[in-house]
């Protein structure tokens, strides 16, 4: 999987808010977006997840322009700003009611999943029960329970303790060996240091490679 | 189905609990005020659902029938923005735009079923209370009623809502369509039986419409109705 950005604009209220870039995303790699709050770096994801249509420019999937064909990225999964559950439903619920849209995985998927994110014990307790770190871990469980190509995360470290940001940090690893295309956007560039393989910095709408491996 | 279905009624009664309990606390006190007197059943009813309304109403019975509307309207752009605002993620890269308003649309009719049928519980229990002569015939014809003219008042506001968006140009024009349906519109709900075969054909083009303003304008809709 492949995305690409060509002269990508985004004006919002006639503000440039994205201003033209060109950038192309290749599987078996994460990007690191980094950039200080209000700096646009949400707005590219939901540029990128298709949540906002262009102003100007296009976005394309393996050559396909998910504009211009009205849909949404094939094969994709994000979290973006925070995740969405029912706080009276367990976690492992939550994951099998969001599962059952596709219907595409099994009960034990779903186990595996939850061990792979360090929420197994977990998996049964409400979530309005969760910690702040819990509910992000479930989130970005949700994020790879169905084997997307291509992981969007807005911010994945928000509200995790040092043990589990490695431990999802491994885990972004394990996904980028099975050939995953991964974009991550934080403000803190030393949560995405040793994680990305290249790093850029938004900067007033545009990106800048500040970090390439 | 499933999934749109739980997330609408936990959406409704966690984040718009003090709404629904308003709302029947009103209904509750109004019935048994009304059932004390000497009323017959048919006009408590129509007092407490607003569902009678003529240019001869009481107040009260106004004030019911803004209220109902009021509610309903509120819950469908509630119900409805919501997934355009705060599940995008995990609605829009799973299923298709159409898909979407298809389930939506199957999900919010059980939900104002449900609804409904809670709101006709209560206040047939506590008019039953006090007068036991009653004609459930009568109630089964008013509840239907009463039940498709809110989803298509429904639909119809959602309809307006969305082209208030998508067409920026003749805001304009749309409040003059407001204005006109608002004030030609039928408020009184037990004669619109015999219109019932005309709304629901209306409304099912109104989801056909809504079906394809989905498949070609989705994107447009979450950015201006979803407001992100």
């Amino acid at each position: 999987m492949k995305i690409k950005l060509e002269h990508l604009t985004k004006k919002i209220n006639s503000i440039e808010i994205i201003k033209n870039l060109n950038i192309t995303f290749d599987s078996g790699k994460i990007y690191g977006i980094v950039g200080r709050n209000g700096s646009g770096k949400s707005i590219l994801l939901k540029l990128i997840c298709s949540f906002y249509e262009p102003s100007e420019g296009k976005i394309l999937y393996d050559d396909l322009d998910i504009n211009e064909n009205n849909i949404f990225p094939p094969n994709t999964r994000a979290l973006i700003e925070k995740p969405n559950f029912l706080p009276d439903l367990t976690g492992k619920e939550n994951l099998l009611l969001l599962a059952s849209i596709q219907n595409s995985i099994s009960d034990k998927e779903i186990d595996d999943v939850l061990k792979k994110v360090d929420l197994y014990d977990e998996g049964n307790k409400k979530y309005y029960k969760y910690s702040l770190g819990m509910k992000q871990k479930l989130g970005i469980a949700q994020v790879i329970m169905e084997n997307p190509k291509v992981l969007i995360l807005d911010e994945p470290f928000n509200g995790l303790d040092d043990k589990s940001a490695k431990k999802i940090r491994n885990l972004l690893l394990e996904e980028k060996k099975k050939g995953k295309l991964i974009i991550i956007a934080t403000h803190i560039k030393e949560d995405i240091d040793t994680l990305c393989d290249e790093v850029y910095r938004m900067d007033d709408g545009s990106l800048k490679k500040i970090t390439s491996r | 189905m499933k999934y749109i279905f739980l997330n609408d009624i936990s959406h409704i009664f966690k984040r718009q609990r003090k709404i629904f309990i308003i709302y029947f606390i009103s209904i509750i006190i109004i019935s048994i005020f009304y059932s004390i007197g000497k009323m017959d059943y048919k006009e408590v009813i129509s007092i407490v659902l607003g569902n009678n309304y003529t240019s001869t109403s009481l107040y009260i019975e106004v004030i019911m029938y803004l209220l109902n509307l009021f509610i309903c309207i509120y819950f469908i752009f509630d119900i409805y923005t919501k997934d355009l605002r705060y599940q995008l993620d995990n609605i829009f890269l799973r299923m298709k735009p159409i898909i979407w308003i298809e389930i939506k649309f199957l999900s919010f009719l059980l939900f104002m079923y449900i609804f409904k049928l809670l709101e006709y519980f209560i206040i047939i229990f506590i008019i039953f209370l006090f007068k036991h002569n009653m004609d459930f015939g009568y109630i089964l014809k008013l509840f239907i009623t009463d039940y498709i003219y809110y989803i298509f008042i429904q639909y119809l506001s959602l309809m307006i809502y969305i082209m208030y968006f998508l067409l920026e140009k003749f805001k304009i024009f749309i409040m003059i369509i407001i204005f006109i349906i608002s004030y030609y519109f039928p408020k009184n709900i037990i004669s619109c039986y015999s219109s019932l075969t005309i709304m629901i054909i209306v409304l099912y083009i109104l989801f056909i419409i809504l079906k394809i303003l989905f498949k070609y304008k989705s994107k447009k809709i979450i950015q201006k109705v979803g407001k992100i």
